[in-house]
């Protein structure tokens, strides 16, 4: 009898202890708070990002990829370099989408919270990387139904699990590296000065390709001697596009993803450095 | 009106501690906490800025280019303190509450905020602060319970314990109905509400150490004005130091208990809100008596009333001004004005006048911010002005009667309105202070009889 009372104590503290939240500790771990933080902004930012009419401009690229370029079946080749396109282009429209979204009077009140900017940076520019690769994702999924799982024949030969995973690499690489640098161009990380520089060397990098239509002739030269520095951008697609790739497709991503690690190392800079002012 | 009994049973509300991880140990692991720890008594709200200042800032200045938002700013704001920022749109005082905050740093000076100076050290006191940006804004695509629980999610509460916190920020803000709703939906009171609700919902089931509040009933109607208020004057009571920047002077007027004035970047004066109204009795010594000789044991009669009478002129056969207090500092403010009355009548001084003096921030604002008189009193003031320190000015007739409104006669104030209506009227004296005439009506005092 004492030991069914005790039991019906017990059980009935338990139940009252679990019925209370406020009686269990009301804070998380101090070693675990910069983590679940983290992890909370990550997927704030994929829900306001999945909720903005910006995911539509993600969607209908993929949709229009797809019908365009794909309207027969795909190789290897023509399969990567689009997609590696897609998804570098998508990437760079998600972090434009983020920030833009970030630069509003609304980011003040999660920054109320012990939230640094740098942390929220981070978080943001992870969430768009996570779209662009969603992106790949969905492509290749669109790609593998088409012409693999509903298609008549057996489909080509290249379309396999470990082709696309391998593949992957280089399109997260890039997407890395697209979202880097929309972030060192939206005006809530960086000023305008450092705006203008980054927009001023990626210009003069892309027309380094090709010297000769430098509008101003006597320029010319000092053109023709820069190094097109995005190059290698451009160069990484063999890596995934390729069955065996050369050593120039390796050095190619490895150098997009030093691109990467500068640029976000700049982001970061300068997001511990500047204040918070938004528009 | 806050519901606290239905919402936390376990226990009563208060502040949660200031160092916001204090309840880890150096480790990280968490301390458990006897319930009484955990829910302490409400802290009483001391207001004494003599202690170390919840927030200083010192000599800052800030500058937008060429713009210079702030000028040698200085500011103490002590525990338990509600502190007002009073001034026109751009004076400054969003930039002031964005260096609080740690979101801007000052070109020069000192921010020091819950004890910390450096840019990290406030923010992680951000755990410690409750914020209400002006006319907030929000993540539209989100419903205001979803906010709510990531907010109190950010804020480091545990998962469970979001759920609870953002449970009890509903009922406070009284947002039941639309809560749900998404924020897109909201119409501008209820985004200040739920603004409020933001500001709250990090400190659990207790109240923010600190409330960095930017214009907070902008939006609100009357009635949404006055749920504010209570919020605010709830949180001041359990101990909330509270940092409110308005344009509106009643806001001010009615929760803070100091208040800055400031205008193009400048603080320009700072002054004690003193809330609680005084009693005005004038009287002259009857002519043919010894009411002159009797002074020093009228005096003494009159201060043994109370700790806060004050009591000026009287000599040279000079009106004597007689301060009492009233309103909530004391409990039979009427009846000790008819002893002190009474007393009056018996040295043979004849009461010329009576009524409920109030000091009048509007006023002092206008003032403050008028061109006449930042000409008279030079650009800006080097020193703070207080309201209500010291004793009285020496009694002329000019601060007697006043130059806009005569005080009427003895026959006029004391026996011309004794039926008439309860009521007030108000009327600047010139003098910085709003005089609100009072009736024996008022009071339900007899008449003194001569």
């Amino acid at each position: 009898m004492a030991t069914n009372q005790s039991t019906i104590k017990f059980i009935s503290d338990l139940r009252r202890a679990t019925a209370d939240p406020f009686r269990a500790p009301l804070l998380i771990p101090a070693w675990w708070r910069g983590a679940s933080t983290f992890v909370t902004l990550l997927f704030f930012f994929l829900r306001d990002f999945v909720r903005s009419p910006w995911v539509w401009f993600n969607v209908m690229g993929v949709v229009l990829f797809h019908l365009f370029f794909f309207a027969n079946t795909p190789s290897r080749d023509s399969f990567f370099s689009v997609t590696y396109i897609a998804t570098l282009l998508l990437s760079a429209l998600t972090a434009a989408g983020i920030f833009s979204r970030a630069n509003h009077p609304h980011t003040y009140l999660i920054l109320a919270r012990r939230i640094s900017k740098t942390t929220f940076v981070a978080a943001g520019m992870f969430a768009a990387w996570i779209v662009g690769v969603l992106t790949y994702v969905l492509a290749a999924l669109l790609v593998v139904l088409r012409y693999k799982l509903l298609a008549s024949d057996a489909g080509p030969d290249w379309l396999t699990l470990s082709t696309l995973v391998l593949g992957s690499i280089t399109i997260a690489v890039a997407a890395l590296f697209a979202v880097a640098l929309m972030t060192l161009l939206s005006n809530f990380v960086a000023s305008f000065a450092v705006r203008m520089i980054t927009l001023a060397v990626m210009t003069i990098s892309v027309m380094a390709f090709d010297p000769r239509s430098f509008p101003i002739e006597n320029l010319r030269p000092v053109m023709a001697s820069i190094p097109p520095l995005f190059a290698p951008v451009i160069g990484a697609i063999q890596y995934a596009a390729s069955a065996d790739p050369d050593t120039v497709a390796r050095a190619s991503l490895l150098t997009v993803a030093a691109f990467a690690s500068t640029i976000i190392g700049i982001v970061w800079w300068l997001s511990a450095r500047g204040e918070v002012a938004v528009e | 009106m806050i519901t606290e009994e239905n919402t936390f049973p376990q226990g009563p509300l208060t502040v949660r501690p200031v160092a916001a991880n204090s309840q880890h140990s150096s480790n990280g692991a968490q301390q458990p906490q006897p319930a009484s720890e955990q829910y302490p008594a409400p802290a009483p709200s001391s207001g004494d800025a003599q202690t170390a200042p919840v927030i200083a800032l010192q000599n800052v200045s800030k500058h937008y280019g060429n713009l210079q938002a702030l000028r040698n700013v200085t500011i103490a704001v002590g525990e338990g303190q509600t502190y007002g920022l009073l001034g026109p749109t751009g004076a400054g005082k969003s930039t002031l509450l964005k260096l609080v905050m740690g979101w801007l740093r000052p070109d020069e000076g000192s921010v020091s905020v819950l004890g910390s100076t450096d840019p990290t050290g406030i923010l992680e006191a951000h755990d410690s602060i409750g914020y209400i940006s002006e006319q907030p804004q929000f993540h539209n695509n989100f419903t205001g319970w979803e906010y709510l629980r990531l907010q109190a999610r950010l804020s480091g509460l545990t998962r469970r314990n979001t759920k609870a916190a953002a449970e009890r920020v509903v009922e406070i803000i009284g947002a039941r109905a639309w809560i749900m709703r998404r924020i897109g939906y909201y119409t501008a009171e209820m985004l200040q509400r739920l603004a409020l609700g933001v500001a709250l919902v990090g400190s659990g089931n207790s109240y923010p150490p600190l409330l960095v509040l930017d214009e907070p009933s902008n939006r609100l109607d009357r009635a949404g004005q006055s749920a504010m208020r209570d919020i605010l004057l709830e949180c001041k009571r359990r101990g909330t130091t509270i940092l409110l920047a308005s344009h509106k002077v009643t806001e001010i007027e009615r929760i803070c208990d100091k208040v800055s004035i400031i205008k193009a970047g400048k603080i320009i004066t700072e002054a004690d809100v003193e809330n609680n109204p005084r009693i005005i009795i004038i009287a002259i010594p009857r002519s043919d008596t010894d009411a002159g000789e009797r002074l020093p044991f009228l005096a003494k009669q009159l201060k043994s009333l109370h700790p806060l009478v004050r009591l000026t002129g009287g000599s040279n056969s000079g009106p004597l001004v007689l301060s009492l207090p009233a309103g909530d500092q004391v409990a039979n403010s009427q009846g000790m004005k008819a002893r002190a009355l009474r007393a009056l009548v018996d040295s043979s001084w004849d009461v010329i006048s009576v009524y409920v003096e109030r000091k009048d921030l509007e006023n002092i604002y206008a003032q403050t911010l008028s061109p006449i008189t930042q000409a008279q009193t030079g650009p800006l003031s080097t020193g703070p002005l207080s309201m209500n320190t010291g004793p009285l000015a020496p009694i002329t007739e000019s601060t007697v009667t006043g130059p806009v409104t005569p005080r009427p006669a003895i026959g006029e104030t004391l026996g011309g309105r004794l039926t008439g209506p309860l009521g007030e009227r108000s009327a600047y004296n010139g003098a910085g202070h709003n005089t609100v005439e009072e009736t024996p009506a008022d009071s339900g005092n007899e008449p003194i009889n001569h």
